[in-house]
């Protein structure tokens, strides 16, 4: 793995420790497994354990193509050959980041969109 | 103690015949640094490789310390808390196996061994374990090799 691969996953993995999805989840386990969600649904800890880390390898990974957009408009090909995620993982990641408005798309390049990150609210608030 | 974190990048020791690997030790400060002193006191041999850091709670090493001491070239990190029931804060190293089990699948991500990152529970007593874990430890990391950050696998 190339070191500038491996500092951008470092980077995103750094995101997605302070991300909200993965701290809900590591600080509920005790309430999910023992008296349920609000439902009254409670589930193993082998299913918890499962969902941490697939919940945590897909922000891992939404997190290295964020990174990779606030640098400036990427399309699909560009951000495959950034973070080499398959092409298709890719796209749905990026369907799933315009429903949150976390990417807009900004142009195009020849035949592909191009995308880029919105920029956060504290980064924006910051700069102010 | 992020300067302490960063640090690590800094104090190796990389000596002409061979690899001395650089390890950071969270130690929480009820249980594990008291093992880590009696150690100390008991005047048990044990490698120089390590920095202890002392924290009030195992819990209080969030993700982000051992995440940023890897990017600054750690070889291996261990985490020592109280043992499971034992906790100061009544349940701060459950939060941190928690952690923990994330974190070693964090890191396998971008080609780190997981064994790499340890947890340990070593109580104020235990002088005796900290310095044999302390050994295997650096021996582990020894066999691994420098961090893929410094270059190595």
């Amino acid at each position: 793995m190339k070191m500038s691969l491996r500092e951008a996953k470092i980077n995103a993995a750094l995101r997605t420790v302070e991300g909200e999805r993965v701290r809900w989840l590591l600080g509920k386990k005790g309430q999910l497994t023992t008296s349920g969600n609000v439902f009254g649904e409670m589930i193993t800890d082998a299913r918890y354990s499962f969902i941490l880390q697939k919940a945590a390898g897909v922000e891992l990974e939404r997190n290295m193509l964020l990174l990779e957009m606030e640098a400036g408009p990427r399309t699909v090909h560009e951000l495959h050959d950034a973070t080499r995620l398959p092409k298709p993982e890719i796209v749905r990641h990026l369907i799933a980041l315009k429903k949150w408005r976390l990417v807009e798309q900004v142009g195009m390049k020849g035949q592909s969109p191009q995308y880029m990150a919105v920029p956060r609210k504290a980064e924006t608030a910051k700069g102010e | 103690m992020s300067s302490e974190v960063k640090d690590v990048g800094s104090h190796g020791h990389e000596g002409g015949d061979g690899f001395e690997p650089k390890i950071l030790v969270f130690c929480c400060n009820w249980c594990s640094y008291a093992g880590a002193d009696l150690a100390g006191v008991s005047r048990l041999q044990m490698p120089p490789h390590f920095r202890v850091i002392r924290v009030m709670c195992s819990a209080r090493v969030d993700p982000e310390f051992v995440l940023r001491a890897f990017k600054r070239g750690a070889d291996g990190i261990l985490v020592a808390g109280c043992h499971p029931a034992d906790c100061h804060y009544i349940g701060g190293n459950y939060r941190t196996r928690r952690r923990m089990a994330l974190l070693k699948m964090l890191i396998q991500q971008f080609g780190f061994d997981p064994s790499r990152l340890q947890l340990e529970w070593i109580s104020a007593g235990e002088g005796e374990k900290f310095q044999k874990t302390m050994v295997a430890f650096t021996n582990t990391i020894q066999e691994l090799g420098p961090s893929p950050m410094r270059g190595g696998e």
